[in-house]
């Protein structure tokens, strides 16, 4: 039976039931409360991410889903293939910045890991090799630190950068 | 003239009509703030980006987190801070030795910085790798007066034992203990299993703990009076023992609880040992790793007597020392391994003589196997077969490095099967690398098997001059991987240096010249990857001709064109650079 998604903009997406259940959330939620047919509000995602989103699950639909083994080693074992992206993983998550974080944003509400993992991944090898400053402006992000703070930082912490 | 003449009228008049106040305001409105999506991602997303930097480890430490890239996300804002300082001190790595590592004064320093903030940064280390190291002279080093030496390095011991009572919250240890004394007195030597009991006396509190004891001199008494505190905190213990007794070892393997994981190097497998690990600590044994092993007559015999009582098993190695290579192993006894159903994940067998009928039983018993060991096994193309047929798309890693029972037949087998196999090693497997059609078989391997990321061919260990190399194919092998390598590696490392020692094809810069062939886009990467796509087609393409050819001297005519076009992609590549 397929399942609708209703995105914050109140735009619907019909999918297959295979296709919905690699979110987590919805697949507990499908789980919980039975195929009611009602459309299900997404609040926290906005239509056009909803449509990259479906569009990875609907792709990814055929793998196999990781086991709770798997989920408790994730940190060791994710960290070690950052630079490990699939060729179609890699051209889907060819977006714009914000667009990217909005996806990372949506894959986590959605509990997808994979799509998680990939956004994290993208976003760790775009950090790769930079200084603060050009994380800054890569990213936008707004420098808090006073320059003295800024260096107590890098002078506190750099014993363990060099351990 | 003007075509808004009427609306410049209205301008004007309305300039007339501003006083002072009005003329000091900004009458441009500022920029829409630009947004700012990152800063709607909270601390756990944050937590997953600082995790995915791949380890860089310069110290073999299996736990290294790229450090340098953290510290300079801590430094981005306090958000950032916030989360990625503690990741910054989740693991230490710690070389205290003789001529290298961190100094006392370093380490002094260190507990400064952990006892900072009220010993904050101290409770973030939750994973450690202490290297304890001593070459005394004799041991390839001459430290002139050791004495001397010695009284530095028990100095720099002691104050790394204070460091290690700062971290209180440690889960995991990787505690590596090397002394070799060269011209100590007695009496010095037997400071050194102080030194460790006293490191060990520190180490009574993490739950989980990860030892790797080196064990060069026969003195494992006071030792083991150490490893006796430890209890079950000790789960994974890797002995060195090639000048250790049989008592020694005896000794050691009852001081310690029964172990989950077990490496034994250079160590001799007397009576006494075989029977210590079969009752203790084959039951809970979830890796056996023996490396330079005996092999045959009657400790062989108890080895497989061993491997029968090991029910948990997930990770065996039983591999012989590089000096007995021509010693073939002749003697099965590997059978408890086919004999009874196995959780076995990983299986090593370098330099085993077992026949085909070994690999069909295997595959029955051992069904979960994902990454296969038979370097200089008697494996030929059928057991070949049967492994990638059975195992098919779970094969992760194949070693088929000097099978020389091996024709490269095997190579499409391969290609067909093992579709998600990741490391593939065919060092010095003769018939595979002598013939021309490797590098035929090189297309559909790369083709089919889309997560392959190390395909090693081996062969050219000893050639410092690439003109030695006896093979055509293989020196065109080689020109290949120094593009490849000139192209990926933004260092510029000198790809003499990396032929000099073997061919290494780096398959994921390989893969993706094939499909910038495919779907170039002009970029200049891309087009030096069609550049070098177009040499390996024709390779390709020259080794079918080559296949075909009637005479050898057209062969070897084919083989200079082959390196020839490699040498001159390679010019095209570093001329654009």
């Amino acid at each position: 039976m397929p399942v609708v998604l209703q995105a914050s903009d109140n735009q619907q997406f019909t999918i297959e039931k295979a296709v919905a259940e690699r979110s987590m959330l919805l697949k507990n939620m499908l789980e919980d409360v039975g195929e009611a047919g009602e459309p299900i509000p997404l609040p926290n995602v906005a239509g056009s991410i909803l449509k990259k989103v479906i569009e990875y699950c609907e792709h990814h639909k055929e793998d196999p889903v990781p086991s709770a083994e798997e989920d408790k080693d994730a940190f060791e074992s994710s960290r070690r293939k950052a630079d490990d992206i699939d060729e179609w993983d890699a051209q889907f998550i060819k977006v714009g910045n914000e667009e990217l974080f909005e996806i990372i944003l949506a894959a986590n509400y959605l509990d997808i890991k994979p799509l998680l993992d990939l956004g994290c991944k993208t976003v760790a090898n775009m950090i790769k090799g930079k200084t603060p400053e050009q994380i800054r402006e890569m990213f936008n992000i707004e420098n808090d630190f006073t320059p003295e703070e800024e260096d107590q930082i890098r002078r506190e912490n750099e014993w363990a950068a060099d351990a | 003239m003007f075509r808004h003449k009427n609306r410049l009228a209205d301008i004007d008049s309305h300039i007339a009509s501003i006083n002072d106040t009005e003329c000091s305001k900004t009458v441009v409105s500022p920029p829409p703030r630009p947004s700012r999506p990152m800063q709607k991602l909270n601390h756990d997303i944050l937590y997953h980006f600082f995790a995915q930097f791949s380890t860089t480890s310069r110290y073999s430490s299996p736990f290294e987190l790229d450090q340098r890239d953290l510290l300079c996300c801590a430094q981005v804002c306090r958000s950032w801070a916030d989360v990625a300082i503690p990741q910054l001190w989740k693991s230490l790595h710690l070389v205290v030795a003789n001529g290298y590592g961190v100094s006392a004064a370093d380490l002094v320093r260190l507990i400064g910085k952990l006892e900072q903030h009220g010993a904050v940064r101290a409770n973030y280390v939750r994973q450690i790798g202490v290297s304890v190291c001593y070459e005394g002279a004799g041991w390839g080093a001459d430290w002139g007066d050791e004495n001397v030496v010695w009284e530095e390095f028990i100095q720099r011991v002691s104050v790394l034992t204070e460091v290690l009572e700062k971290m209180k919250r440690v889960e995991k240890i990787d505690l590596c203990f090397k002394i070799r004394p060269g011209r100590l007195s007695d009496e010095q030597q037997i400071t050194t299993h102080a030194l460790l009991n006293s490191l060990l006396k520190t180490l009574t509190k993490p739950p989980r703990m990860r030892l790797q004891l080196t064990l060069d001199t026969p003195t494992s008494l006071l030792l083991s009076s150490g490893l006796n505190k430890l209890g079950s905190q000790l789960e994974y213990l890797t002995i060195q023992g090639g000048w250790s007794s049989e008592e020694d070892l005896v000794e050691l393997l009852e001081a310690v609880d029964p172990l989950k994981g077990l490496t034994m190097e250079r160590c001799g497998m007397g009576e006494g040992v075989c029977r210590v690990l079969e009752e203790k600590h084959a039951p809970t044994l979830e890796i056996f790793d023996l490396q330079s092993a005996p092999r045959h007559g009657e400790e062989a015999r108890m080895i497989g007597q061993v491997i029968e009582n090991c029910s948990s098993l997930n990770h065996f190695r039983w591999t012989r020392s590089s000096s007995c290579d021509g010693d073939m192993f002749y003697f099965n006894r590997l059978d408890p391994i086919t004999q009874y159903p196995s959780n076995l994940t990983t299986l090593d067998i370098g330099g085993m003589s077992v026949d085909d009928g070994f690999w069909n039983r295997l595959v029955v018993t051992c069904p979960r196997l994902i990454s296969i060991g038979c370097r200089s096994t008697t494996i030929s193309d059928v057991g070949v077969r049967t492994l990638v047929k059975t195992y098919s798309t779970k094969l992760k890693k194949l070693d088929l490095s000097c099978c020389q029972f091996l024709s490269h037949k095997v190579l499409p087998c391969i290609a067909h099967h093992a579709r998600n196999v990741e490391v593939l090693e065919f060092r010095n497997t003769k018939d595979i690398l002598m013939t021309p059609r490797i590098v035929t078989s090189l297309a559909p391997l790369l083709e089919n098997c889309l997560r392959l990321t190390t395909l090693t061919l081996g062969a050219a260990l000893h050639y410092h001059d690439t003109k030695t190399i006896p093979h055509k194919n293989i020196r065109a092998l080689l020109f290949a991987n120094a593009v490849l390598n000139r192209d990926q590696d933004s260092r510029n490392r000198d790809p003499w240096v990396l032929i000099k020692y073997e061919v290494f094809m780096n398959v994921r810069g390989l893969r993706d010249l094939y499909r910038s062939a495919i779907t170039g886009d002009g970029r200049w990467d891309r087009f030096r990857g069609v550049v070098a796509y177009e040499s390996l087609a024709e390779v390709v393409r020259k080794s079918k001709e080559v296949k075909a050819g009637p005479s050898s001297k057209r062969k070897v005519t084919r083989g200079v064109e082959i390196s020839n076009l490699f040498r001159s992609s390679m010019a095209v590549s570093v001329g654009f650079r």
